[in-house]
């Protein structure tokens, strides 16, 4: 009995194109949804050969040659699913690892393969631990392409048991995207984030990671309605589903329209932990503030609790996704420490996968170019790109009155507080700082100056 | 000056809006409990000193008011707003200070009146009112009396002072059967800088309290009904992503019929208002809509500004654990309701603010401002205090002094202490002991008689419980447990119940009885329940000797006395048994007596319907008692505290 693999049919050619590849062996990545029932394939995406030296300025990516696959380097297949993850919308996640070669190379690298898909989930849960709170099952998938007898097999590991043997699984291509729901948000971020004294000397990664950790938590445990109802969560999402049941089936992926959902979320003002006042001596503040959009995708059949998670899962990754992808640019471009640092994080895009009407995502600097998101997505997606496949519109960048930190004060005088006149309207002289995706990336920076 | 016209009106308090709006005349009504209490306070007043009138916040457009209960603030002409916005903190949103009363140093002409009452119209109250219009009423010190020579209506908008309709209610307080209640307890977390200037302090948290009410005013606050779907806010219908309750056409009262059965939530069939919901207020959760298109925050992907502090500094968080009630009629329409929700909030927090700053402890420690609901003894007024937590009762004197001050309440016995805080129905905890267990006996049915019984709570301490084993000798500590609880519940003491131990211990240290009394099954009597209260609560007692049971049955008119007055449960042995006498049914014409017993030889467990049925607490009569043995009473006095 065990766990049934649903491939989205178009996956069937990319199989059948990997066989036709020169190289003798590759591995990748499984993308797509983990149900309590079922599993559900929507992608796959191969890890690029691992640069060497001279191959840094090349831009075909076929040259360079990947090792055995028991020499695959963990390191760079994990690095993969980490970037890889930031692209993916709610609900999605990188589910297990595919590998092709021949039997007898297959034979020698099963302990690297398990040892891999152990080693994403560690790297993966580290920061999932603010997002994915509540998987619904902690099984990943491992499919095993013979390019010799080009058959396929599947098998899961439970990645929360370290001794756990692997179970046999069923991998089926199938259109299973009709039905399938969009659910979408828009998120109002305005949190401030005191950093205690002995926290400042970690790095803002860690910085942030901790200070967003309630906020996190507070959308996690946000109320949602559903296109402005208030609604059980037991629900079906779509309530329709049940009487269109009839009258698909000869629908191919590209022709699917899917029903959109908007989700808004409805946020307690506690911090949900402190019972007693607590003290902290802090050395900095931060605010974070701006609108994010969230993206998920529902199967047919979902219900509205499955609908809140996903698109709250989207949420709470896009926007430590883009403080991690700021945070790594700044270690590359190691700006000196001012007192006041104005950061912009990156601008969500939306790419469309294929001929599904499923999008991914991805995140572009101010300095970067459309060309830029294209080359990345070819090189770590492989998604094949047009211009017209990317939407730039969802968010945007700053304007420049934007940039004002705003400066709290006393709204009306009342007869028994002192009268605080502010005197000093600061001008705020910021150095704003926009960075790249680690990959491929130049760094630029430039100096602001915001002037009243 | 218009003539005033007659206002009528009915019992109900909420009624009242109702008949009047077929009369469409402003007017303001006086429960006759207001006029007593003026009257009585006035002369302990200084001329030129004011107080409040407080009253349901009227929801339509004509000004008519109803006064039932005055605040005795005593204040000064420079002291007045400050005092206000304190009273104002006190009250459940939905009712408001209505009007301000002045006593005036002698009998003046009306336009003398009419001059005073121009000049408080200068004094900045209508800021703190928010613009609405309000009554001064002028009393005499020497004769002052309500009448419609002596209240004026202070017009805000027009700064006109007119005359005003009023009638004096015949009932003591207005009661409140049109009412909803609706309680919203959200945790609201706040943050501030701590600077050791108490003035910078003050300011810091003033900030960010004045940034959460901006916060609850704004159109993100979003108002959820418990157990139902239906959410309510400030949005207009165009800009909300969010489909709210369509409320033009509704009232109050309509929202009972979204809210579902808890049973069973998700079945929409249940639909039914449910009258055991009544007791409890309607549960309302405070939530704020992060995601849509509000005009909150900025727009575009974020930024984070990064800030290293000069110094470092003392960020001090804690969460406000609000507990706001709102009393409104049902017949308010719905579409008021949200404005009064907010109100209710923000009252609150500013009752917080200054709770946390004036108890902000040495050493940096901030206290946790913490709401308590009381209902005004002399109307059915409910308040709300904000108390630290963690400061004693004792400490908390000087507040409860002006508390009782202010609302003119005698001070000998505890009324706003924490343990008399209001207990809904929802908020009650387990804690072992049944409560009060002598309601829902049948009447004792004495002819002529009067029964007189305990006043307030009290739990029922008996045999076997907290799993010990007192069969056959304990039933005197019991009783004097019970006792004890009565002194607990009332708010006298916070001492917890004594365990059989621990009373033997108290016995041993005030020299009563030898060491080696502790953990031995020895009976105490009378005496020994006397010297426990006393030196574990300080409480004293009366002594009544009786020489035998039969004699008990004389001593009625003491008990009935007992019990109107003092209200303590009484502690009788006699032979080998002790119990507990929670009241008397006592006929002066017949002298017939019937006792009302609580009997702690019970050995089962807390089931109501047996210690009623089978008589572990019942009305017995005189052959209760043992003829052949003497008997001695316990009567604890209440002391005069509070």
């Amino acid at each position: 009995m065990g766990r049934t693999v649903l491939a989205e049919e178009r996956l069937e050619n990319y199989i059948q194109q990997l066989y036709g590849e020169k190289q003798e062996c590759l591995v990748g990545l499984i993308i797509g949804q983990l149900t309590s029932q079922r599993d559900y394939v929507i992608h796959m995406a191969r890890t690029p050969p691992p640069e060497e030296e001279e191959d840094k300025d090349e831009t075909g990516k076929t040259k360079s040659s990947m090792p055995p696959l028991d020499k695959t380097s963990e390191h760079w297949v994990v690095t993969h699913a980490k970037q890889v993850v930031r692209m993916l919308p709610g609900s999605m996640d990188v589910i297990g690892i595919f590998a092709m070669a021949p039997p007898d190379m297959m034979q020698k690298a099963q302990a690297k393969l398990r040892q891999l898909i152990f080693a994403i989930h560690k790297a993966l849960s580290k920061a999932q631990n603010l997002y994915n709170r509540d998987p619904p099952t902690t099984d990943r998938v491992l499919l095993q392409i013979c390019n010799t007898t080009r058959k396929l097999t599947c098998r899961t590991f439970d990645v929360a048991d370290h001794k756990c043997t692997t179970k046999p699984a069923e991998w089926k291509f199938s259109s299973f995207l009709d039905g399938w729901s969009r659910v979408e948000t828009s998120l109002s971020v305005n949190t401030s984030i005191p950093v205690p004294i002995e926290k400042m000397s970690s790095d803002l990664e860690k910085q942030i990671h901790m200070g967003l950790a309630p906020f996190c938590d507070r959308i996690w445990n946000s109320l949602g309605t559903i296109d402005g109802q208030f609604c059980d969560v037991k629900r079906l999402l779509d309530t329709s589903s049940e009487t269109q049941k009839k009258g698909k089936r000869d629908k191919t992926s590209a022709n699917i329209s899917m029903k959109k959902f908007n989700v808004d979320l409805l946020m307690q003002m506690s911090s949900g932990s402190t019972t007693e006042p607590t003290v902290t001596s802090c050395g900095a503040t931060m605010l974070i503030r701006g609108r994010i959009v969230g993206r998920a995708f529902l199967p047919h059949k979902a219900t509205v609790e499955d609908a809140l998670k996903a698109i709250k899962t989207d949420l709470i990754r896009s926007l430590i996704s883009r403080c991690d992808l700021l945070c790594e640019d700044l270690l590359q471009s190691e700006e000196e420490q001012d007192p006041k640092i104005l950061y912009e994080t990156p601008v969500r895009i939306f790419t469309k996968l294929g001929s599904t009407p499923l999008t991914m995502c991805d995140y572009i600097f101010q300095d970067e170019k459309l060309q830029d998101v294209i080359d990345r997505n070819s090189e770590l997606m492989e998604l094949h790109l047009t211009d017209e496949q990317v939407e730039l519109d969802f968010e945007r960048i700053p304007e420049e009155n934007e940039l004002v930190k705003p400066e709290k004060r006393r709204r009306t005088v009342s007869g028994s507080f002192t009268e605080h006149k502010a005197s000093s309207q600061n001008s705020v002289i910021g150095v704003a700082i926009s960075g790249v995706v680690a990959i491929i990336g130049v760094v630029v920076s430039y100096l602001y100056f915001q002037q009243e | 000056m218009a003539a005033p016209t007659e206002v009528t009106f009915a019992a109900g308090i909420f009624k009242e809006n109702v008949a009047s709006s077929n009369v469409a005349e402003p007017g303001v009504t006086i429960s006759s409990g207001v006029c007593e209490d003026l009257i009585n306070i006035s002369p302990t007043c200084e001329p030129k000193t004011f107080g409040f009138l407080v009253g349901p916040a009227s929801w339509e457009e004509r000004d008519i008011f109803i006064v039932n209960c005055a605040v005795h603030t005593r204040s000064k002409s420079n002291t007045l707003v400050q005092d206000l916005r304190e009273t104002i903190q006190l009250l459940p949103a939905g009712f408001d200070v209505c009007g301000v009363y002045c006593i005036s140093p002698a009998v003046t002409s009306e336009s003398a009146l009419v001059k005073e009452s121009r000049k408080i119209l200068t004094l900045g109250i209508e800021d703190v009112l928010q613009g609405k219009n309000f009554l001064v009423c002028h009393l005499d010190k020497g004769n002052p009396l309500v009448t419609e020579d002596t209240v004026h209506l202070c017009n805000v908008q027009d700064n006109e002072v007119v005359r005003v309709k009023v009638h004096r209610a015949q009932e003591d307080s207005l009661s409140f059967e049109d009412s909803l209640i609706f309680r919203l307890r959200p945790r609201l977390q706040l943050r501030f800088e701590n600077v050791h200037l108490p003035d910078k302090c003050q300011e810091k948290i003033a900030i960010e309290i004045e940034d959460l009410q901006d916060r609850l005013q704004s159109n993100a606050a979003v108002f959820h009904i418990q157990n139902s779907s239906v959410l309510l806010s400030n949005q207009s219908e165009n800009d909300s992503s969010l489909s709210t309750l369509n409320t033009e056409g509704l009232t109050c009262a309509d929202l009972l019929n979204y809210i579902d059965d808890e049973e069973e939530g998700s079945n929409s069939g249940s639909k039914k208002k449910k009258k055991s919901r009544s007791e409890d207020p309607v549960g309302v959760n405070v939530l704020f809509q992060v995601t849509g298109d509000l005009d909150t925050g900025i727009g575009c992907a974020p930024i984070i500004h990064y800030e290293h502090s000069k110094e470092d500094f003392e960020l001090v968080e804690l969460d406000l654990p609000l507990d706001v009630l709102v009393l409104i009629s049902q017949r308010m329409p719905l579409q008021q309701i949200v404005p009064v929700l907010v109100e209710g909030l923000c009252r609150q927090l500013d009752a917080m603010h200054r709770c946390i700053c004036k108890h902000k402890q040495a050493g940096n420690k901030f206290i946790v401002p913490r709401p308590y609901h009381f209902r005004h003894p002399g109307s059915d007024t409910l308040l709300t205090v904000v108390y630290p937590d963690g400061i004693t009762e004792d400490s908390l004197q000087p507040m409860r002094s002006s508390l009782h001050k202010l609302f003119n309440i005698p001070a000998d016995r505890p009324v706003f202490r924490r343990a008399n805080a209001l207990v809904f129905p929802s908020d009650q905890v387990w804690d072992g002991c049944l409560k009060n267990t002598h309601i829902g006996l049948p009447d004792p049915g004495v002819k002529d008689g009067h029964i007189y019984t305990v006043q307030g709570t009290y739990s029922y301490h008996h045999y076997m419980q907290d799993h010990f084993d007192d069969d056959k000798w304990g039933c005197a500590y019991r009783s004097l447990q019970t006792l004890i609880s009565w002194f607990r519940l009332q708010g006298y003491t916070d001492v917890p119940i004594p365990t059989h131990r621990q009373i033997q211990q108290a016995l041993v240290d005030i020299g009563d009885k030898e060491p080696s009394f502790v953990g031995s099954r020895k009976w105490i009597g009378s005496t020994e329940v006397s010297y426990c209260l006393d030196h574990l609560l300080g409480v004293q007692s009366k002594i009544m000797f009786v020489s035998s049971g039969a004699d008990l049955g004389n001593k009625g008119r003491e008990l009935a006395h007992h019990f109107q007055t003092q209200g303590t449960p009484v502690m009788i042995g006699g032979g080998v048994l002790a119990h507990t006498i929670l009241g008397v049914d006592f006929s002066e014409v017949t002298g017939e007596l019937k006792f009302l017993i609580l009997d702690p030889h019970y050995t089962g467990g807390e089931d109501l319907r047996i210690i009623q049925e089978k008589g572990w607490c019942g009305w017995k009569t005189t052959d209760f008692w043992d003829k052949n043995a003497y008997y001695n009473l316990c009567l604890p006095q209440r002391p005069k505290t509070y």
